[in-house]
């Protein structure tokens, strides 16, 4: 039980960097990254939550992280190309609001 | 809480309603450019049929599940449809082809346009192209040194470069219909699920398709807006998937009609479910988690900013409904209920308030769009008995506020794109003195507004006498007080819009140089929209009985 109450721990302490730089960074390729260990902290956790019981180990949560993996590479790719589009047209790397009120 | 036997249904109907708009947005995405609206049409009339059917047999049945692949419901993913999923379904096939036959002559426009301005400016150095090209080849030397053919050259390239920019644009028109398929399929299955998870899969779906819609236009404002939602969204369901994993630790299923059996109240399942709420309350929008909604909604397309508001907010509504009302154990539920409606009554106020000093339409409609939400979630601390006939009267209301909502807001963003092509602006002020110009949009935005603003006989008003008597009925009279405000408020709001149409023009105001003549059915497709709205009121007695059909309140 220790070691799913550890790796348990290990995962809410990713998601809250992932989180914090999420929030704090301006850098849309860090806020991506942010997003991403966001993602990886959930699956440690649901791989955590697979061996509640330590008789059996729960394949559900497995899939559900194959699923959630699938899901998270597809949002990636479409935020990096969202995020080269906006550098391609603005020249800049952030969502600032200055720039915006420029261009409309 | 099901007291209604649930049918196993053997026929593969509402697998259909996911897979046909899936197919379609596939093939529509292998076949190219003009393949596009065809697929979109076909997937129309097979969702239509498939969705009408689902109908018929809950009407008649009572609720129906499914099983996918034969597969049931514990390891399975059950498909799952009673009287509010029908109804969502219905309000989705009949928003989405209008919104359908409104984007085919949309894009059709924007593409024409496209056409002709990139013609008038590639037509008077057209001859003197051609001759460039016959002299280039002799006299090369010759060309390059004489200054006016060089100054000729550069602009070609220049008019080359924005006919390039008009193609991209038309290119990007004819990605809206696989996306929009998509999107379809990702509602229909949003409404047909009855399992967490895979509301989390599908969740994702909508987003990813919702995101490139937004981004459609190509436009910066368009780009960053986009890349605004799609990190709001993805963190949103991120905190959602969090509360699934707790959620899941301490049940051991996400199917929803386990959990209502299983969930009990611990100090793990709360966190678990106030992170599931909160993930969707992102994605719905409600304040304070509003603020991604108004420049996102405002940067779209057209028939994207349709929609978008019209259908996608009102499916993270829909899962809310379905947690609230089956699976939150009864203990909870009021402080929830109170805490909703609570951010509801804000909502309401700060949207109204908003939307009252926006000086573009298309924002003052975004910002409508809070306040509207926020009547939404009254229904929570209104239905908190959940034996009452009043519970019963503040579910339906609230669900008739959503459907009229979402058929009132469709139409007023397509007016208003309808104007934002006329006028090349929607800034108010530039309104002045239109309202003869433009009858029928004005008229479209009129009886949408009224839906808006809760006058009869629109189904809005119904929703708020359902949402008032259900006050009257528990005692809380603070909701009647709120949703009283509320109309007075919307009624400004609204009001705004026209006040300016009906100033006479004013001398400074120049009109478009060449008047845009658009095709009648972009016009007459809102104003019909808008006028199912108004009339929902009146014949609201059949959806209002489909409601009670699985509904949680069948024990009365």
């Amino acid at each position: 039980m220790t070691k799913v109450v550890f790796y348990s721990l290990v995962a809410v302490g990713l998601f809250t960097i992932g989180f914090y730089t999420l929030l704090v960074e301006a850098h849309l390729l860090r806020k991506i990254m942010a997003l991403n260990i966001m993602f990886t902290s959930l699956f440690l956790l649901l791989i955590a939550i697979a061996a509640r019981y330590p008789q059996a180990i729960d394949p559900l949560p497995h899939a559900f992280v194959l699923i959630g993996i699938l899901i998270a590479v597809s949002a990636t790719a479409l935020a990096l190309t969202l995020a080269r589009r906006i550098y391609q047209e603005t020249g800049q790397t952030d969502l600032s609001e200055k720039q915006e009120t420029g261009i409309s | 809480m099901h007291n209604d036997i649930i049918i196993t249904s053997q026929s593969p109907w509402m697998a259909l309603a996911i897979m046909i708009p899936l197919l379609a947005a596939v093939l529509s995405f292998i076949g190219g450019r003009r393949t596009g609206p065809l697929f979109t049409l076909a997937a129309m009339v097979g969702v239509l049929v498939s969705v009408s059917w689902i109908a018929v047999q809950v009407w008649t049945q009572g609720p129906q599940s499914e099983a996918v692949g034969g597969w049931a419901a514990p390891l399975g993913r059950e498909l799952y449809a009673d009287g509010l999923s029908v109804l969502m379904l219905l309000m989705t096939a009949i928003v989405g082809s209008f919104i359908t036959g409104y984007a085919l002559q949309y894009f059709a426009h924007c593409e024409k346009q496209a056409s002709l301005t990139s013609l008038s400016q590639r037509e008077p150095s057209e001859v003197s192209k051609e001759q460039a090209i016959k002299a280039s080849l002799p006299h090369a030397v010759l060309s390059s040194e004489h200054p006016l053919v060089a100054v000729q050259d550069e602009k070609q390239h220049i008019e080359r470069e924005g006919i390039q920019k008009n193609h991209k644009l038309v290119h990007h028109s004819q990605l809206f219909w696989p996306l929009w398929l998509l999107l379809w399929s990702g509602l229909n299955a949003l409404f047909l699920s009855s399992d967490l998870f895979n509301l989390y899969l599908i969740l994702t779906l909508i987003i990813l398709a919702a995101v490139s819609l937004i981004s459609l236009n190509g436009r910066a404002i368009a780009l960053q807006a986009s890349m605004r939602y799609l990190l709001v969204a993805l963190f949103a369901t991120s905190i959602y998937l969090l509360g699934l994993a707790l959620l899941y630790g301490a049940v051991g299923t996400l199917d929803i009609k386990s959990l209502a059996l299983e969930l009990e109240a611990n100090p793990t399942t709360l966190i678990a479910i106030v992170l599931i709420v909160i993930g969707l309350l992102i994605k719905t929008a409600l304040f304070p988690f509003h603020f991604w909604l108004p420049a996102t909604y405002a940067a779209a397309s057209a028939p994207v900013s349709a929609l978008l508001s019209a259908l996608v907010l009102k499916g993270t509504f829909y899962i809310l409904l379905r947690l609230g009302f089956e699976v939150f154990p009864i203990e909870w539920f009021p402080t929830f209920g109170q805490l909703l409606g609570l951010l509801g009554a804000i909502a309401i106020f700060w949207g109204s308030w908003q939307a009252w000093q926006q000086e573009h339409l298309n924002r003052l409609i975004a910002y409508s769009i809070i306040a509207q939400i926020g009547y939404l979630f009254l229904q929570f601390p209104l239905a908190n008995d959940m034996i009452d006939a009043g519970s019963l009267m503040a579910w339906k209301g609230g669900i008739l506020l959503a459907l009229s909502h979402a058929l009132a807001i469709s139409a007023m963003f397509m007016a208003s794109g309808n104007l934002l092509l006329r006028l090349g602006t929607d800034r108010l002020d530039h309104l002045r003195g239109l309202g003869q110009r433009y009858p029928i949009t004005f008229l479209t935005l009129a009886i949408a507004g009224m839906s808006i603003i809760g006058l009869p006989p629109s189904g809005g008003f119904l929703g708020n006498w359902l949402l008032l008597n259900a006050a009257y009925e528990s005692g809380q009279w603070w909701w009647a007080g709120i949703i009283v405000i509320g109309i007075f408020l919307a009624i400004a709001y609204i009001g705004k819009i026209f006040t300016p149409v009906f100033e006479p023009i004013a001398q400074s105001v120049v009109f478009e140089k060449t008047p845009v003549l658009l095709p009648l059915s972009m016009t007459w497709l809102p104003l019909l929209l808008a006028f199912i709205a108004l009339v929902l009121g009146l014949v609201a007695t059949s959806p209002l009985t489909l409601l009670e059909i699985g509904s949680p309140f069948t024990e009365i």
